[in-house]
């Protein structure tokens, strides 16, 4: 029989990490029991269910602008939050597009992120909104900027005895203005209207500077074209400083693509990928500016 | 354009609504499906696959699975009758027989105490191999040089007359007029090539058997669309007669022919036998894309035709080349219905259709709800909009200058009697025009597409029973099998009718071997054609009866009495149905008939024998029609399509259900859906990768959209019973190619693969902007 722990406390299940750091970690489980029942994944000596640690879940201001949010906060809670969708709105986007109502009931921000599919729909928004994540173990606590904890398809930087706690976003806000013109979205390329896997997918964030007639700030990230989702600083560069204008948008899209190394798969080609993903930035660039404004 | 009105045909029992039988437990999950059966004392099976797709058995050793903790048996093919069956070519065995043909060939079965002990031994099974290289490419399987799949293809009983070839288990043509004549006048020629996918039918409800065998006879609860070929399976693979293997479905949680045939019943029976214990055998989701023997045939079609100066089409040629997999199943019938297909609802007076059915290193393809329609419809369908181009008239112009009218013949020379394919084409372009629908979005393309088609209703025998009971209730026991499609299940209701009695107080035996008469099963459509007309003839033979003993007590002519409300009635004298029934009863004559009609005969084919191969589908016996209109909206950036609107028309003869009827068309317009835009195997070196709901893409809720089904006027009535047709077939057809043509309208591009994924589309739109 396999250990099972079911902590109510984050002492607790750090504790039951320390002492059993192989231990298969399960929030809403609406990945992992699938791939465990399919076969696709080794049935684990030791679980830690966290469907009891209450403090895991909920979206918080933080005290300097942004939001602080908990790993075992729910999809359905994120594409919900009316912090996140004006403050957070690329975030609310991908979540309303997750699998469908009774996948976004029980999935989890941080098992999206922490499952490390390149393809995930939570990967980009996040990069643009430029989130850092919250590591605790039972010897302490590190943050990092997300795109260093995405290392690759199924891989990212969780040492042994660590868990995700908190996704923390920062206030976006332009220097200098009281109003703060920001805007974000999220766009997904694919076949189906629900229980779709991106094909490609592109965020963004703007912000604009007083006045709206340039861009202060910019973050873009993509998904479903390299090894995990990235940021694409290339577009960033064309974007920050630049006219919010449509010539300036059809370069950044452009740029963006210079980051891709996308592959062929059972889904679609990289070709096409790497095509639509322009497509897929474009549009989060139109979308995204049209809300800053 | 002339269209005359007709006054149609109008049914005896009337087309309301009524609840399906089997709703309310479905609905509340207190239906109990197979893999919810449990017997005392029950073993749980799971089975070894070849898991590659061509290669030599060099040993197999289970001697450490039999001797694991639990195991009750273990059985590979030295354990089973050396007997190969097929329905169609008798080429294959239970279990793999040296050599391995597709990657879910099933090399051994082990039944232990729990799933996770089966697991376990399986794990524990030593198979070694030498792989061979495997046929991939169906093209390349016909080449003179290529290496026979089954070297010893000749010595396999086949079905039909001899007109295979190492890789082609059956080379059929539909052949009418002097083609080459035909093409010597033409005014114009378009040739064309298109090809499809795999794709599966994919029940929810996966396969599924239990078997209990005690002192020689077994009890089979399986998955089955056909429990009696089933049964004739387990009989004939086991060495047994057929009066030894009884078998029995539940409820059964969708078919769409993948539960066809003959499958796993065999195996478990097998290993109830060997373990002396009854033993269940459930297939997960990724072994119900692989193992059982029925996908959905990819088919490469080139069309030829040859059109005349005033937009006729005078002839044609099309080369077919379906892809059966490893196995024939039911694949040379499928090419058989693919000719017919080629030909579509068209006048055409000369014709040279052939079709190859090759075997290839993959799961086999057999009769999935409508074989090859859906492929067929797409492609020709797409060819008939590109006709018209050439002929310079409209899609809908020149099909009604083409398509089939009273007195043209078919293929092989049938009559046909006021075929309703123009009815069908002109009422759905009515209702699609008159339909608004939203605004197209900014950048997204619009456009509207037409699929017109035929399908045939194949007069089978089937046997049923009416018993009535003192009480004035009754029994009907039915051959039929419901595939979860309610056809059988509201069988009672026209019982019910006939009796002159409420639907609740009919009681249905069904799917069950050991209790019914033959039929063939839930196929072809022939449900409510065939078990349908046996219930009805039973029950009026029970009903004469009533009548007959209610004129006597009445002192009227038997022809005066009305059976109504539980009474039989002669103007103002009534006498209660149960009265009857109970003194019938006591004078020792129970009301009761058993009944096996005679199938309705088949049209004459005085050309028939001009074509070869055929065995089951010479032709379209008593066709019937349909039109789907399409209208979508494609992002050309992306290659996305959304489907805004379906209209489906449909010719199902008088509606005897018409929520049922309605049902079966919405449902089938989903499945094509699904055809036309998102499912499709994906497969490697001859092994599926798409073997997850996630990956092998159904249309979903949120994607198939609202649906106008159109029941129109039959202009005869249809031969089946009170002037039924068939309708679990045809709605699956015609919408992908209704699709792909208004693919074409919005864009002016046409696709020539299926599905017509995001890529292929973005695909083709670039390459017609790099040509032009």
């Amino acid at each position: 029989m396999s250990a099972m722990a079911v902590p109510r406390t984050l002492a607790e299940a750090l504790a039951v990490l320390a002492a059993r750091p192989e231990a298969l970690v399960v929030a809403g489980g609406s990945d992992v029991v699938p791939a465990l029942r399919a076969g696709r994944r080794e049935q684990p000596a030791a679980w830690l269910l966290l469907h009891e640690l209450g403090s895991l879940a909920g979206i918080a201001p933080q005290p300097g602008g942004g939001l602080r949010i908990g790993a075992a906060t729910t999809v359905a809670a994120l594409e919900r939050d009316p912090r996140v969708r004006p403050g957070a709105t690329a975030l609310a986007d991908a979540a309303a597009l997750i699998g469908a109502p009774a996948t976004r009931t029980v999935a989890t921000v941080g098992g999206n992120l922490v499952n490390g599919s390149p393809a995930m729909d939570l990967g980009a928004p996040l990069l643009a909104l430029g989130a850092t994540v919250e590591l605790a173990a039972a010897g302490g606590t590190r943050r990092l900027p997300l795109e260093q904890f995405l290392l690759g398809p199924g891989r990212v930087d969780l040492r042994a005895g660590e868990l995700l706690v908190a996704i923390e976003l920062p206030p976006a806000a332009a220097p200098g203005d009281a109003a703060p013109r920001a805007g974000s979205a999220y766009v997904r390329i694919g076949g189906r209207a629900a229980m779709e896997v991106a094909l490609a997918g592109a965020a963004a964030e703007v912000v604009l500077a007083p006045g709206g007639a340039t861009i202060a700030a910019a973050r873009v990230a993509l998904c479903a074209v390299a090894s995990t989702c990235l940021r694409a600083p290339a577009a960033e560069a064309l974007l920050i400083g630049a006219a919010p204008e449509p010539a300036v948008l059809d370069a950044a899209a452009r740029a963006a693509v210079g980051h891709t190394a996308a592959i062929d798969d059972h889904r679609a080609p990289a070709a096409y990928r790497e095509a639509v993903v322009e497509v897929a930035l474009r549009r989060a660039l139109d979308t995204a500016v049209e809300r800053a404004r | 354009m002339a269209q005359t009105t007709v006054t149609a045909v109008r049914p005896r029992v009337p087309a309301r609504a009524r609840g399906r039988a089997d709703g309310a437990v479905k609905a509340s999950g207190r239906a109990r499906y197979t893999a919810d059966l449990e017997l005392p004392g029950m073993l749980h099976a799971r089975l070894l696959l070849a898991g590659r797709p061509h290669a030599r058995l060099r040993s197999l050793d289970v001697g450490a699975a039999r001797a694991a903790a639990g195991v009750r048996a273990v059985l590979t093919q030295v354990d089973v009758p050396d007997v190969r069956y097929g329905m169609c070519v008798r080429d294959r065995t239970l279990f793999v027989d040296e050599v391995a043909r597709y990657e879910g060939e099933i090399v051994a079965a082990v039944a232990a105490d729990t799933r996770a002990q089966a697991d376990a031994a399986v794990g524990l099974i030593s198979a070694e191999w030498d792989d061979l290289p495997p046929l991939l490419d169906s093209e390349a399987a016909l080449a003179a040089d290529a290496v026979p799949l089954h070297p010893a293809w000749r010595s396999y009983a086949i079905d039909r007359e001899e007109t295979r070839s190492a890789n082609d288990c059956a080379h059929v043509t539909l052949v009418k007029g002097d083609v080459d004549a035909g093409f010597a006048s033409a005014f114009a020629v378009v040739e064309q090539s298109f090809a499809t996918d795999m794709t599966h039918p994919l029940a929810i409800e996966p396969h599924a058997v239990l078997a209990d065998w005690r002192d020689g006879a077994v009890t089979i609860w399986t998955t089955t669309q056909v429990p009696f070929l089933a049964r004739a399976g387990v009989a004939l693979t086991l060495g047994l007669p057929e009066s030894a293997v009884r078998v029995v479905v539940t409820h059964l949680g969708g078919g769409f022919g993948g539960k066809c045939d003959f499958h796993l019943e065999a195996h478990a029976a097998a290993l109830s036998r060997a373990a002396g214990r009854p033993v269940r055998l459930v297939l997960s989701r990724a072994e119900e894309f692989v193992v059982p023997d029925l996908t959905r045939h990819p088919i490469s079609m080139t069309f030829s035709t040859a059109l005349r100066e005033d937009g006729t089409i005078a002839a044609r040629r099309a080369r077919l080349v379906l892809d059966s997999g490893a196995y024939a199943s039911h694949g040379p019938t499928a090419s058989e219905i693919a000719t017919l297909m080629a030909v579509g609802p068209y006048r055409i007076d000369d014709l040279a259709i052939e079709a190859h059915t090759v075997y290839t290193s993959r799961t086999p393809a057999g009769s999935t709800r409508a074989p090859t329609g859906p492929q067929l419809c797409w492609a020709l369908e797409q060819h008939t909009d590109a006709l018209a181009a050439r002929a310079d008239l409209d899609p809908i112009a020149f099909r009604l200058r083409n398509l089939v009218g009273d007195g043209d013949t078919g293929p092989t020379g049938q009559r046909l009697v006021r075929p309703t394919a123009r009815d069908c084409l002109l009422r759905a372009e009515e209702v699609m025009r008159a339909g608004g629908g939203a605004a197209p979005e900014p950048g997204w393309l619009e456009g509207v597409g037409f699929a017109v088609g035929t399908w045939g209703n194949v007069p089978l025998p089937s046997g049923a029973s009416v018993r009535m009971h003192a009480d004035g209730s009754a029994t009907l026991v039915s051959g039929a099998q419901d595939n979860g499609s309610g056809a059988a299940v509201a069988l009672p209701a026209l019982v019910a009718d006939v009796l002159g009695i409420t639907v609740e107080r009919v009681a249905l035996v069904h799917q069950d071997t050991g209790a019914t008469p033959f039929d063939y099963g839930s196929l072809g459509s022939q449900t409510t054609f065939n078990a349908g007309r046996a219930a009805l003839a039973a029950a009026d033979e029970v009903a004469a009866r009533l009548r007959a003993d209610a004129a006597e007590r009445l002192g009227c002519a038997a022809s005066e009495v009305v059976l109504q409300g539980g009474r039989a009635t002669a103007g103002e004298e009534r006498i209660p149905i149960a009265d009857l029934a109970a003194a019938a009863q006591a004078a020792g004559r129970p009301l009761a008939a058993e009944v096996s009609p005679q199938p309705p005969e088949r049209p004459a084919e005085p050309g028939a024998a001009r074509s070869q191969g055929r065995a089951m589908y010479s032709s379209f016996p008593f066709p019937a029609y349909y039109c789907c209109a399409a209208r979508v909206a494609v992002d050309p950036a992306t290659g996305r399509v959304v489907v805004r609107r379906v209209v489906a028309c449909h010719d199902v003869g008088e509606v005897l259900n018409r929520p049922g009827a309605e049902g079966q068309i919405e449902g089938g317009v989903a499945h094509s859906l699904g055809l036309a835009l998102s499912e499709g195997a994906v497969l490697d070196g001859g092994r599926q990768l798409t073997t997850r709901l996630m990956d092998y893409r159904l249309q979903t809720a949120a994607d198939v959209p609202p649906i106008d089904v159109e029941l129109i006027a039959p202009r005869t009535p249809g031969d089946g019973p009170r002037g039924a047709r068939g309708i679990g077939e045809a709605g699956v057809i015609a919408a992908a190619g209704a699709v792909a043509n208004a693919i074409a309208d919005a864009t002016g591009v046409q696709l020539r693969q299926l599905p017509m994924l995001p890529h292929r589309v973005w695909a083709a739109l670039r390459d017609a902007e790099a040509a032009s």
